[in-house]
């Protein structure tokens, strides 16, 4: 499980709606009174992590395990569970038994975002480079499969689905609605000026901004209506406007300890299509043993049900919701450090600039190398081969090497010598498996090359940063003993990040944009060397 | 998965062949008549001290070999511990180029400091497989507030969470030697 933290300060946070219509400004107080930790959701029912059901990986207790991506709920009351470890969708009834399971061998890498449609089942596969749409009948045939357009190259951005009241498909890309996907006859369309309605008004959001931190925005029709939380906002996300001309958002706020670690407190709003606010639930972020992508579905009658993990087993919950909530977040510890500050606590070297940190961590991005049979399946006992490796052939960026902390040119030259692409077994660390693990990746792109850091090193050699805004180009989240991801970009719901994973089964180098809750748990860090601050 | 391969357990029942350090002292057990071999991975839990009456010298000589080993790298002793270490440098010269490569000591401090190895303090050292002079042990480590430290995975790797770690060691011209480093983390 992610670590705890102790919450101690009351009445903290007071989440704040204020409504402002053309003519008129209304607050409402929505807020939070003391702390508290009680649950705002009943459960439906339980299923046991089993070979044929549920399953994580790795296999066992441990912490940090990956497993379910997202939950849709079918216009029947059943449930769809995106099973990306064992690459398949598991359809469940209402009380938890298996009804069927549809195969994605070959079809699809990992399903992130699910949607159930009276006619058919959408799937998002983020993973897939381009990304993809999977449209599949409740037979588990599929009808349609269509390729994302790229944004940007190597971005893999797509972050989920939205289905809105009039049944069209909508794509989220980093977070927000980007464009239309299917057209009336259900065709590959790509109308990026469609919006999704609302009892016939279209609705879109606005995140807040550096400036105003704290303050995001909803839009419905010619209404706009703000949504204040009284830390940093983490993002804000439409998760359904099909159900009861209801409109469902995830309003999301963040914090950095006194221990610099990053926290975010995901709460789900619910309003008419006048804005007003009908009430609060908070999905139990910090309680998730493992990261779901999209865990919360809204079903046609306008329940709000939500996939949680835990050590042995998941369990599908029905939120309630209330017009309080309790504050969950501890109290902002970390401040920023000022350039007089910099120089008293001994930063004074210039070792790089943050746009080669990104050049160099783009040289992994951008490596295509030609992979022979010794090079993927070559003996090198303890060894784990990436599960994107198959045939002999060209493959794009290096792979995720346990131990590993390779220069592009190193892991090529090596490739030529016949030694093994890339290692996931994390056993030991094998000198006959080349590429790059998280922190020898963060290592190379920080132009080190005296010492291979760890994610427990590395924080000798950068200083905590106070929030969200404060990351730039070239800073990390870091978490020692677990993970470090490079930033490229960030915005209000989250930010665009080079990494070397084994996330979502990528096994590789990537560069894509996840959400501020992905970090949750992690310490925001600069580099102590930079040239430009 | 190596764990898996490795889990060949020395009965602790058999006083004859297994050595298991607990505590500071040591203190001499009953000997059952027959020792026996399973695979169970209950066997691996640290129990108090046992020193078989018949140990093999050089099995016990090779378990202290390794407790000395583990000990230096834990204290900061990395001159003692290139002493009783016979495997490869190859890894760490990788990672730290701009170390002489014969400064062993200063490759063991990068290790434990910088690189990534967590260098602990042993909890528990079992012997799992006896091969002639080449030894195969089980150890636990202690964190520094005196739980056990179990290594977690990285997010979405196949492997299963462990808190024992296989090491081997080997008895040369020189007495035992140890072949393995301590766990790395990324």
């Amino acid at each position: 499980m992610r670590p705890s933290f102790s919450s101690s300060t009351i009445g903290r946070t007071i989440l704040v709606l204020s409504i402002f219509g053309l003519v008129f400004a209304l607050v409402n107080i929505t807020g939070v009174m003391a702390q508290g930790t009680q649950s705002n959701f009943d459960v439906l029912f339980t299923m046991p992590i089993s070979p044929k059901g549920v399953q994580y990986a790795p296999t066992g207790d441990g912490s940090q395990q990956w497993g379910p991506k997202a939950l849709a709920i079918a216009p029947d009351g059943t449930f769809f569970i995106s099973n990306t470890v064992s690459n398949n969708i598991l359809h469940i009834d209402a009380t938890g038994q298996l009804l069927n399971t549809f195969n994605l061998t070959g079809l699809a890498h990992a399903v992130t975002d699910l949607k159930a449609t009276p006619q058919e089942l959408i799937a998002l596969d983020s993973a897939s480079y381009p990304q993809t749409i999977l449209r599949l009948a409740y037979n588990g045939s599929l009808i349609a499969s269509h390729e994302l357009p790229v944004t940007e190259k190597y971005l893999l951005s797509a972050t989920g689905l939205l289905v809105d009241e009039t049944g069209t498909l909508f794509l989220e890309d980093r977070a927000l609605i980007a464009m239309q996907l299917l057209d009336d006859q259900g065709n590959f369309a790509s109308n990026k000026a469609a919006q999704p309605t609302l009892d016939g008004k279209s609705i879109a959001i606005e995140p807040a901004t550096r400036t105003a931190p704290k303050t995001s925005s909803i839009i419905i029709g010619a209404q706009r209506f703000t949504v204040q939380t009284a830390g940093n906002s983490a993002g804000i996300r439409i998760l359904s406007s099909s159900a009861q001309k209801t409109l469902y958002v995830l309003v999301s706020e963040s914090v950095v300890d006194s221990q610099g670690t990053f926290w975010v407190d995901d709460v789900i709003h619910r309003y008419t299509a006048d804005g007003q606010l009908l009430g609060i639930s908070r999905f139990p972020l910090r309680e998730q043993f493992t990261y779901v992508d999209h865990p919360i579905t809204i079903s046609q009658e306008g329940e709000v049900y939500g996939l949680l993990t835990r050590p042995d087993s998941i369990a599908i919950v029905r939120f309630r919701f209330s017009t309080q909530l309790l504050s969950v977040l501890p109290p902002q510890g970390v401040s920023a450090i000022e350039p007089q500050q910099r120089t008293s606590i001994g930063i004074t070297a210039c070792h790089i600039y943050r746009s080669y940190i990104s050049e160099n961590a783009n040289r992994y991005l951008s490596n295509a190398r030609n992979l022979t049979a010794q090079n993927i399946d070559g003996a090198c006992a303890g060894r784990g081969k990436p599960r994107y490796l198959g045939a002999p052939g060209t493959y794009g960026s290096v792979p995720y090497d346990w131990g590993g902390w390779d220069t592009v040119a190193g892991f090529n030259s090596q490739m030529n010598l016949g030694r093994q692409a890339g290692d996931i077994d994390v056993s030991s660390v094998e000198s006959c498996s080349r590429g790059v693990d998280c922190s020898g990746y963060v290592t190379r792109a920080w132009g080190i090359t005296d010492f291979k850091r760890s994610t427990c090193s590395l924080p000798d050699i950068s200083t905590p940063l106070p929030d969200i805004w404060s990351l730039k180009e070239g800073d990390i989240m870091n978490w020692c003993g677990y993970h470090v991801t490079l930033i490229r970009a960030i915005d209000a719901n989250g930010a665009t990040i080079y990494e070397s994973t084994m996330s979502d089964s990528l096994d590789r180098v990537v560069y894509r944009w996840v959400p501020w809750s992905y970090h949750s748990g992690y310490s925001p860090r600069m580099y102590n060397n930079l040239c430009d601050p | 998965m190596l764990i898996n391969q490795h889990r060949l357990i020395v009965s602790v029942a058999s006083a004859f062949l297994v050595v298991i350090l607990g505590g500071c002292s040591s203190q001499f057990q009953p000997v059952p008549p027959t020792p026996t071999l399973t695979s169970t991975k209950s066997a691996l839990i640290p129990t108090p001290s046992i020193i078989g009456v018949n140990a093999p010298v050089e099995l016990v000589a090779a378990q202290e070999a390794l407790e000395r080993f583990l000990n230096a790298l834990a204290e900061g002793n990395y001159a003692a511990a290139v002493t009783l270490y016979a495997g490869d440098y190859e890894t760490l010269h990788d990672y730290n180029p701009s170390i002489a490569r014969n400064d062993y000591a200063a490759l063991f401090e990068a290790a434990c400091e910088v690189n990534g190895y967590k260098c602990l303090k042993p909890n528990a050292i079992t012997l799992t497989d006896d091969n002639y002079d080449r030894k195969t042990f089980a150890v636990s480590f202690i964190n520094s507030d005196g739980s056990i430290f179990v290594f977690i995975p990285p997010f979405s790797n196949p492997n299963e969470r462990r808190d024992v770690f296989l090491f081997t060691v080997i008895t040369n011209a020189e007495g035992p030697k140890v072949l393995d480093l301590p766990p790395y983390i990324s």
